[in-house]
């Protein structure tokens, strides 16, 4: 979820419970997408009350976590199930495309571009949920 | 090409239908439907672009109606139970107690997610909605959506009802009342601090 950034007073997070119920939901839309009868809309409603829940409460979403919901119809994007990876043209770049609705994300290929969330001089704070 | 016999009936047709045309304009409209060909099927080449609409909110909820027909069943959802009874005991055993704190408790259901607990109705005004037990699938702002144990799918409104949830030791009754709220602004909301009329037994 959204990494801490630049806080000094250690390991005291605010806003853990909105954090903890975020990744309880993330897990159940995983979940939901692995039942017989696959079951596509479940999983949707599961990724929509998690988009709401973070708009509400004023919590970024980490973009690695972003980049796995479709941003037209929320389905949880898993390669060979809901998706399709494919690697095109003139400049490369890998293109995929969401097997519910049809919208597509292009990414570039590119050993230069890195999230910024990525750099490791960025993070300042790691801290642990589980405290057991 | 020859003018039909019938010219005057189209006139007259033309003259009805487009009154305020001019002279020339009609001479123009009368040497074009005798002239030229009329094409009455047109096959379109190429691609034809659908709009993407974001889909509202009335049909995701009917897609997932009848998605859930499929998926009726009491014991494909053990999973969900299971990551909802250790998410739960994550928040209240806080610091790696071994005690529950009895205030923490109270705040800490009123804000948890409750999708996948095992919940039954004690109260409530409707007679048959009494003994009702499932697991929780989807929560709005005024109803439940629940799997019962001989594989069907309920909706249970909120209003009117007391709903019990048991957890290893505890036992949470929840007062559906004060409870019509949807569940992403459950978190803000304060609540107050009263237990309401009990619905008549």
């Amino acid at each position: 979820m959204g990494k801490k950034k630049g806080n000094q007073s250690g390991s005291h997070l605010q806003k853990k419970d909105v954090y903890q119920r975020l990744n309880y939901l993330y897990q159940a839309a995983h979940f939901a997408i692995s039942m017989q009868p696959v079951n596509k809309e479940l999983s949707k409603y599961y990724t929509r009350t998690m988009k709401t829940l973070a708009q509400k409460n004023v919590v970024r979403l980490h973009p690695h976590v972003k980049r796995t919901i479709c941003k037209h119809c929320d389905l949880l994007l898993i390669p060979g199930v809901t998706c399709t990876y494919r690697n095109k043209g003139k400049p490369k770049q890998t293109v995929v495309t969401c097997q519910g609705c049809g919208t597509f994300r292009r990414y570039l290929l590119n050993i230069d571009n890195k999230l910024w969330h990525d750099k490791p001089e960025n993070i300042a704070n790691v801290v642990m949920c589980n405290k057991s | 090409m020859e003018e039909p016999k019938d010219m005057s009936f189209v006139e007259q047709f033309v003259k009805e239908k487009v009154p305020d045309l001019s002279e020339k304009k009609l001479e123009k409209q009368l040497l074009d439907l005798y002239q030229k060909p009329i094409l009455l099927l047109s096959e379109k080449s190429g691609k034809v672009k659908k709009k993407k609409q974001k889909k509202s909110l009335r049909h995701c909820k009917a897609d997932l109606k009848l998605a859930l027909t499929q998926n009726s069943n009491y014991a494909e959802y053990e999973p969900l139970r299971k990551m909802w009874s250790e998410y739960i005991r994550e928040v209240l055993y806080v610091g790696g107690k071994k005690q529950v704190d009895m205030k923490m408790a109270q705040e800490v259901f009123l804000k948890a997610d409750l999708h996948g607990a095992v919940i039954s109705v004690a109260l409530s005004n409707c007679k048959h909605l009494e003994k009702m037990k499932g697991t929780i699938i989807t929560e709005s702002k005024n109803m439940f959506q629940i799997v019962t144990l001989k594989n069907t799918i309920r909706n249970i409104p909120k209003k009117n009802s007391v709903f019990e949830i048991i957890f290893e030791n505890l036992r949470v009754t929840i007062f559906g009342d004060q409870y019509c709220i949807k569940p992403s602004q459950r978190l803000t909301k304060k609540f107050k601090n009263y237990i309401p009329v009990l619905p008549v037994v």
